[in-house]
């Protein structure tokens, strides 16, 4: 009798444990009970925390039974999230950038996100906006969840005026305003060249000056950097570099000693990003002045710039036990981030329709940017927006030996060329 | 069963967990290197078979790696002459009976070892800073008028870093070295200073031969950490000026996580395997080859 009544409650026991198992593996729609999801995100710095806790507290709203675990991504050249991939281990959404979105599309890593894209997402967007990173045939890999930024030349008009130097409309005003620098002792732009991409950022402002679609176009095969516009900007930073642009030690500077020297005066202008405008401007106030790029162009004038283009976005595991909470999130989480970034670190808002009022009221010189972004014609994209790897290590590799002079000019047009060419080609 | 079979099913017992760790985490990863060598791999997709093309591409096409060769040997060379030269002479000057205070040196020769090394290349790319720098404003204080940007300039950089990691673990040397020498019979010296023998003749004649298999286990070391070299061009240089001071660990580097080219940087890593192999086995052959027995 013992054993009977053990040999039942042992298969009872079995019966439920299954039951449980297999009632576990099915995704739970995003009505019933609570998940979490793991999300490989930008939280490092206070604006990077303020945006994204503004989305999770529009997700507890919109969706209470879901929970973000935040996995914080470090600054390792997406070393961490690539052999997070390689391990079958990714989290359910990551925040990932366009060569990372091409790399895990080939290898299936991430979800195809049409069944997840409705028109509560695409309408939120403004209609130039752009924010779906797309494959080949059309199909939507990754949502945008940053606003278009620009690369800015910022300068100290107290610099500017205590050296009586000309602020300058065009590139012949340009280099002799760093030549003028130069001999007073004051670095003339504080290039943080420890990181390739702010080099890149330069010299694609240099290109577009003739040629709008910048580096980015040179991804689509239709231009090539042998083009005029490619070798003259080579020409023109070289000659700027050997005018004294940069400080000796702008290839082991950093972003917090270029700034640092920007701020104290010891460098004229500094480059960055746009999203970097509010800082300067509560920092600098007056003091703080915009240079377009396109005061590197000959002739001057124009509202060709560089950026823009898909940077960073969120996209879905193809292996997340949640695909389709995930999926959905996608579009969600990035639209609220935006929104986050607008109204929690006042980012001029470049991406998401209808009005959004920051929190903090725009310094004087976001207000002269956001003034004049609707003028910009911005058709390239930041280092990170370029989706061949070869191309960005071949530029950035090559743009080193050319200002360092381990190149000519001639040198680092034709292996540049040449390296772009056969990553083009698959070789 | 005889004490014999015994004793070899004990040994092969006994040794079996760590040859098991050692070819997991060792052989296993060095032979998978070997191999991903001959793919085409961005490393999450299917690798291709491309035969020796990655090998030729290195060889051949890669302008980077024989610039990453010369500078690993220019590396293994400030390392040599630095750390086992000074420290050397560092560990023959503490075994003098007569000097005070030796316990505070040794203390001070080992202290950069236990720092960090993102600390110690922090402080080092401060020191050669071109505009602000000690060395550059101690140049300036005495008068002269010599300006040197010690890590842009192609022709210093490659030293300039070697020298950081140089400074930095000298004491290890100098721990061997001394412990070594310390280790050689006093009766040997006595004998030599009842001969009239100067000091530092007992050394170079004494000493240093007797202290061969000390010698061996430090070029071992200083050379293949020198060949290995990044952590230091990576904090300090990020590889430049340009790629001057890229070596083959950073030219897998930047192809395995920049290019996504794995198979192509699993080719350096291979070179870089049978470099190291090479001189760990050149120097057996050639250094200590005599047993001395005291």
């Amino acid at each position: 009798m013992k054993r009977v009544i053990v040999l039942i409650s042992t298969v009872a026991l079995l019966a439920a444990a299954f039951h449980a198992w297999a009632g576990g593996t099915s995704e739970k729609p995003m009505s019933s009970s609570a998940v979490t999801l793991h999300c490989f995100v930008h939280y490092s710095e206070d604006q990077e925390k303020a945006s994204f806790n503004y989305a999770l507290d529009a997700l507890k709203k919109q969706y209470p039974n879901v929970t973000i675990a935040i996995d914080v991504m470090p600054n390792d050249n997406d070393e961490k999230i690539k052999t997070l991939a390689a391990t079958g281990d990714l989290p359910d959404l990551i925040d990932i950038n366009a060569s990372l979105v091409s790399l895990f599309s080939r290898s299936h890593k991430i979800l195809v996100l049409d069944p997840y894209i409705d028109s509560s997402i695409t309408s939120a967007f403004l209609p130039n906006a752009n924010p779906m990173f797309k494959d080949k045939d059309g199909h939507i890999l990754s949502v945008s969840n940053s606003v278009r930024h620009m690369g800015m030349l910022y300068y100290s008009r107290k610099i500017f005026a205590d050296n009586g130097v000309k602020v300058p409309t065009r590139y012949s005003e340009f280099l002799d305003a760093v030549k003028a620098f130069h001999a007073n002792g004051i670095t003339p732009l504080a290039l943080f060249a420890a990181q390739q991409w702010p080099a890149f950022t330069f010299y694609d402002m240099l290109v577009t000056a003739e040629e709008p679609g910048g580096f980015k176009k040179i991804e689509t095969g239709t231009v090539h950097v042998s083009d005029k516009a490619f070798v003259d900007a080579a020409r023109k930073f070289k000659e700027l570099v050997d005018a004294g642009l940069v400080s000796k030690d702008a290839f082991t500077t950093m972003y917090d000693a270029a700034i640092a020297s920007f701020f104290a005066g010891q460098a004229a202008m500094f480059q960055n990003g746009t999203w970097d405008v509010k800082n300067i401007g509560d920092k600098l106030g007056s003091d703080a002045g915009l240079l377009y790029p396109t005061v590197l162009s000959d002739n001057g004038g124009g509202w060709n710039s560089v950026g823009g283009g898909f940077g960073n976005g969120f996209s879905a595991s193809a292996d997340s036990k949640n695909k389709d909470i995930a999926g959905k999130l996608c579009g969600f989480l990035a639209v609220k981030t935006i929104e986050g970034q607008i109204v929690k670190n006042a980012n001029i808002n470049t991406m998401l329709a209808g009005t959004i009022t920051p929190e903090i009221p725009y310094n004087a010189l976001q207000q002269q940017l956001a003034n004049d972004m609707k003028n910009f014609n911005v058709g390239t994209s930041f280092w990170w927006g370029l989706t061949n790897t070869k191309i960005q290590t071949a530029i950035g590799e090559n743009l080193a030996k050319l200002l360092t002079g381990q190149y000519a000019v001639n040198d680092f047009i034709s292996q540049t060329d040449q390296a772009c060419r056969d990553a083009l080609s698959g070789t | 069963m005889t004490r014999a079979a015994r004793n070899r099913i004990a040994i092969v017992l006994l040794t079996s967990p760590a040859l098991l760790i050692f070819t997991v985490v060792v052989a296993y990863p060095i032979l998978q290197t070997f191999l991903k060598g001959f793919y085409r791999w961005d490393g999450l997709s299917t690798p291709i078979w491309i035969g020796v093309r990655n090998y030729v591409n290195l060889f051949v096409h890669n302008e980077d790696f024989s610039l990453a060769v010369e500078n690993g040997i220019l590396f293994v060379l400030v390392l040599v002459v630095y750390q086992i030269g000074l420290g050397t002479i560092l560990a023959l000057t503490m075994l003098d009976g007569k000097l005070k205070a030796r316990n505070i040196y040794k203390a001070a020769y080992f202290i950069p070892v236990v720092l960090s090394i993102s600390v110690v290349c922090q402080l080092w790319v401060s020191i050669y800073s071109y505009d602000h720098g000690l060395i550059n404003s101690a140049l300036k204080a005495l008068g002269s008028s010599f300006r040197q940007g010690w890590l842009a300039d192609r022709n210093t950089a490659i030293f300039a870093v070697a020298f950081t990691n140089a400074w930095q673990y000298m004491g290890i040397q100098f721990i061997f070295l001394y412990a070594g020498a310390q280790a050689i019979p006093e009766h040997l010296f006595e004998a030599a200073r009842m001969d009239g023998t100067p000091q530092w003749k007992a050394h170079v004649l004494i000493t240093i031969p007797l202290m061969a298999e000390t010698y061996k286990f430090c070029f071992i070391l200083a050379v293949t950490g020198g060949l290995q070299a990044f952590a230091n061009m990576f904090i300090m240089t990020n590889g430049g000026p340009g790629t001057y001071t890229y070596t083959l660990t950073f030219v897998m580097y930047k192809l395995a996580f920049f290019s996504d080219q794995l198979g192509y940087a699993s080719s350096a890593a291979a070179v870089l395997i049978v470099e190291c192999l090479l001189a760990t086995i050149l120097l057996n052959r050639f250094i200590a080859r005599e047993q001395y027995t005291y």
